[in-house]
């Protein structure tokens, strides 16, 4: 009996948590690999979460991608403001499967913490004719700089800038609902900075990244993601990163994304793809 | 002669391909479908908590056959909106974003409570999105 009231308890808190923001299923994004609103490994212009300009939604998400030679985790906390303004926290971990046993660094993985911030500019995702515009920063802080400055790079922290347009398209193509984005970001991080920032060929970059896919039904999604990347360290150049995804969004407060991501040659180890998971909880 | 026959087939075979493209009124099922989505809507809208508020003025056979007019005449159907403009119409209600939001959704429940497909849903949704800056006051 009392367990059953402490159960009923809990049902109640939960629910009072769970009010989630009022805008439509599927506009919140999910949370990219560095911690923002946007799909697998794009920033998109989306606030996190539902909320309008009167709600404020928080949102986490854990994502897990295996390439047999890396395997990477990221856990993630957004909170969106009012449709305005996006604060994320994000931890990423690279663990080093193949490369680490090889330096003689068995169970060695790379670290990095990254704060980031978006403000919505112009636009609305959804009602406005133009796209939603919006400008972000991910500040970002590698926490096991030895290997990367090791392999060359010279700093352990930097920030990313971008500029990011998105945009849903009711009703086109063919009755589907259409997404696309298109984000600029400048940046100095190698391999995210998960190798750390600048080298010796390289330092600051202008680089684009590109989403596109479509509502085939209320809850499902599907898309293709391309992310540029450009070479500063001669001893791990980069490769362009795509991903084909996955989205189910049964409901405003959980979401999941399924991928298969190649991400081409990372720190000499070439031909990484493999399977990307990532879980979305919206309160 | 057989070249001038040939022509005239071919002109004949183009002109009976041309088959008139159906408006998306035709396609939702005509004023039936409008009446039923409009119906189904109105017993979400007026009964739901979070913005019942905003029609305790309103007459429900009223509101019916303005929405039924406009969903009618935007979707290319043959009636004729009569009502104020959406500015007019909801001018003082202070719509919230939020609020519009929830009459969005509350939409589309109607249409899949009224077994409209979902690419004819964004067909629909997408002539009535373009008014939110009209409905709302933000």
């Amino acid at each position: 009996m009392k367990n059953k009231i402490c159960w009923a308890l809990l049902g109640v808190v939960v629910t009072f948590m769970a009010h989630a923001g009022s805008r439509q299923l599927g506009t919140g994004a999910v949370m990219q690999v560095e911690g923002s609103s946007g799909s697998g490994i794009v920033t998109w212009a989306t606030i996190a979460g539902y909320g309008e300009d009167d709600e404020t939604d928080v949102t986490a998400a854990y994502t897990y991608l295996d390439t047999d030679d890396y395997r990477f985790n990221m856990v993630g906390a957004a909170i969106g403001w009012h449709n305005r303004v996006e604060v994320s926290f994000a931890k990423q971990e690279l663990d080093l499967v193949t490369l680490g046993p090889a330096l003689g660094l068995p169970g060695a993985s790379l670290k990095q913490d990254i704060i980031g911030a978006k403000v919505r500019l112009a636009g609305n995702l959804v009602y406005s004719k133009m796209p939603q515009i919006s400008f972000g920063i991910q500040h970002k802080k590698n926490q096991s700089f030895l290997i990367p400055s090791v392999a060359g790079a010279t700093d352990d922290s930097s920030v990313d800038y971008y500029l990011s347009a998105t945009k849903l398209f009711l009703g086109k193509p063919w009755g589907y609902n259409g997404f696309a984005t298109v984000t600029l970001r400048s940046t100095e991080a190698n391999e995210l900075g998960l190798l750390g920032f600048g080298g010796d060929v390289g330092d600051r970059h202008l680089t684009a990244e590109a989403s596109f896919g479509l509502f085939l039904n209320k809850s499902w999604a599907v898309g293709f993601d391309f992310r540029q990347k450009r070479s500063n360290l001669s001893f791990a150049s980069e490769d362009h990163w795509r991903d084909l995804f996955v989205a189910w969004v049964p409901n405003r407060h959980v979401s999941v994304v399924a991928a298969y991501a190649d991400l081409g040659t990372i720190a000499t180890l070439p031909d990484q793809k493999g399977l990307y998971l990532s879980i979305n909880g919206s309160f | 002669m057989k070249i001038t026959a040939f022509i005239l087939g071919l002109l004949l075979m183009g002109s009976c391909q041309t088959v008139k493209a159906e408006t998306l009124y035709e396609q939702l099922g005509g004023q039936a479908a409008i009446e039923l989505i409009t119906e189904k809507l109105l017993d979400r809208i007026l009964h739901n908590p979070k913005i019942e508020f905003l029609f305790e003025e309103t007459d429900r056979e009223d509101l019916h056959l303005k929405i039924v007019d406009q969903i009618c005449q935007e979707t290319g159907g043959p009636c004729v909106y009569e009502g104020l403009d959406m500015v007019e119409a909801h001018s003082g209600m202070e719509i919230k974003y939020s609020e519009f939001d929830i009459f969005v959704e509350d939409f589309i429940l109607a249409m899949e409570d009224a077994e409209i497909p979902f690419r004819l849903q964004n067909k629909v949704l997408a002539i009535f999105a373009p008014m939110r800056e009209d409905v709302t006051y933000e």
